[in-house]
């Protein structure tokens, strides 16, 4: 893993998965059963849809994510584009958030992680790596 | 003839309006021995030739009228002391070259002792005559077309080579967004691969038979050998830039897993490894290398096949070596690194090894070597980056 610190799950909320991809949004759903944390785990197929969601949110009412999870490659809206328009939401400034990438672990895209307040955090291979990676929000 | 004498000359000279006045240095010709040694000294002596004139001048105020060149200058010198100044070019035996009037003087010097001087007045030309002037006219007319032609020339070729330049540069940035793309879209696929086989050996855990475990566990293995290579291929990509991380690399582990992957063409093979555990590298050029190393003694190696990875000190460095057993009359030809790699027939490699091997330890500040014996085939390499 190549992030330099592991984001932290604040509050109650769900874990929330942004990811195009089905498979790897079914193997984190492994992942997450494997941990044992106790958050629930939430996905969407990509930043409009999340975005969406963060919009029917009544932040008096509902819990915020405890943790983001967006990956980097996504069609439509990027990672980090749906990162600024989430720190953009004034309700979204304290919610952690990581990013997952596979092969854009260059220095300017660390750089514009760090400038939002966000961890860039390397996708897991396996089952076990994941759920380790879970629970190690939750310790 | 001293100065003095000159000076009384220049009193006394009764000048043509031609020239007012005298040149210094002026040239004192006696003209009793106006002959060609005198004249050519006279005009050396003009043009700075070290060979210096002699002393005494006679003459008489003359119209002036041009001369053809190469006529001697005593002729010269005879022909203004009976018409008049004349503008020549002189030009002295060692290739000095310079216009002149010639001007002689009629004087009447009683002060002065000895021979009447004349005096002869050697000015620069003020209008060159028409030969000379349109000579050098036209040589210096081509010298400027020439130049011309040369600035042309120079200024279109440094535009085909801005031209090549742009085209390189783009060609690397290409190169580099493909390797970025390539690299990406080829890592993804591996490593969902990877979370579906673990996935499936976990979901039919205890009812797997044996060969389907197997078959299982090489599908992963694989899977993981390809991730290995493309991040290999990514890093190799990046090797100037600054993506790839100098480390402390266990290079015994990573040696190890690399050995583990090649479990199956090693299932015969007597493998003998003894590496540091704290080398200063760059890991997945490491890998890469070290990989194609072990693939290389698979494929080459005689049978019975025996590898040694190991080190030695050698003059303050520490050399590394992967030896492998090898058929005594293989033919390496003259670049035995090129032909390891690359192999033939079946066992042909890649481009990307050959160059991988030999960039991985550039990259690495060292010196790659290969060493063929009869009956082993060993390739040594320092690896000499230090961490800043």
């Amino acid at each position: 893993m190549s992030s330099t610190t592991t984001p932290r799950l604040l509050g109650s909320g769900p874990i929330v998965m942004v990811d195009d991809d089905e498979t790897d949004t079914y193997l984190m759903t492994r992942a997450h059963k494997r941990s044992g944390v106790a958050h629930e785990l939430l996905t969407f197929d990509g930043g409009p849809a999340f975005l969406a969601y963060v919009s029917s949110l009544d932040l008096d009412v509902d819990d915020l994510p405890a943790l983001v999870i967006l990956d980097i490659n996504m069609p439509e809206m990027d990672g980090f584009e749906v990162l600024e328009a989430l720190r953009a939401n004034d309700g979204f400034h304290a919610v952690p958030i990581a990013m997952f990438y596979t092969n854009s672990d260059h220095s300017a895209d660390r750089a514009r992680a760090a400038e939002n307040g966000c961890e860039l955090v390397e996708k897991h291979t396996t089952t076990k790596e994941a759920a380790a990676f879970l629970a190690s929000l939750a310790s | 003839m001293s100065t003095s004498a000159i000076e009384v000359a220049h009193r006394h000279l009764s000048l043509d309006s031609a020239f007012e006045r005298l040149p210094t240095p002026a040239l004192i010709v006696d003209r009793r021995s106006l002959d060609l040694l005198h004249a050519n000294r006279a005009a050396a002596a003009l043009l700075g030739d070290p060979r210096q004139a002699d002393a005494t001048v006679v003459g008489r105020p003359l119209a002036g009228f041009v001369v053809e060149p190469s006529t001697p200058l005593h002729e010269l010198l005879s022909t203004a002391a009976t018409r008049g100044p004349v503008d020549v070019e002189l030009e002295s035996l060692d290739g000095r070259r310079n216009g002149a009037t010639i001007g002689v003087a009629a004087a009447s010097v009683p002060e002065v002792d000895g021979p009447v001087p004349w005096v002869v007045s050697l000015q620069p030309i003020r209008k060159a005559s028409s030969g000379f002037a349109s000579l050098n006219q036209k040589v210096l007319e081509d010298n400027q077309r020439a130049l011309n032609r040369q600035r042309e020339k120079l200024s279109a070729a440094n535009a085909e080579l801005r031209a090549a330049q742009d085209r390189l540069i783009r060609m690397n940035s290409d190169l580099d967004h493909f390797a970025h793309i390539a690299a990406h879209d080829l890592r993804e696929p591996c490593r969902r691969q990877i979370g579906l086989i673990d996935a499936l050996q976990e979901d039919l855990g205890p009812d797997l038979t044996d060969d389907v475990r197997w078959q299982l566990t090489a599908l992963a293995r694989h899977s993981v050998a390809m991730l290995d290579m493309v991040d290999g291929f990514r890093a190799l990509a990046d090797l100037a830039g600054p993506e790839v991380e100098l480390s402390t690399v266990d290079l015994g582990a990573l040696v190890g897993r690399i050995l583990d992957d090649h479990a199956d063409g090693l299932a015969d093979a007597e493998v003998r490894c003894s590496l540091p555990a704290a080398v200063t590298g760059y890991e997945p050029l490491l890998a890469i290398l070290y990989r194609q190393l072990v693939d290389n003694a698979i494929r080459h190696g005689a049978r019975p096949l025996r590898i040694e990875i190991g080190s030695d000190v050698e003059d303050d460095r520490t050399v590394y070596t992967v030896t492998n057993t090898a058929e005594p009359d293989r033919v390496l030809g003259n670049d035995p690194l090129r032909a390891f790699v690359r192999g033939s027939g079946d066992n042909a490699g890649t481009g990307l090894g050959l160059s991988a091997c030999v960039r991985v330890v550039q990259r690495h500040g060292g010196h790659i070597s290969v060493e063929p014996t009869d009956g082993t085939f060993a390739v040594r390499f320092t690896l000499e980056r230090r961490e800043s």
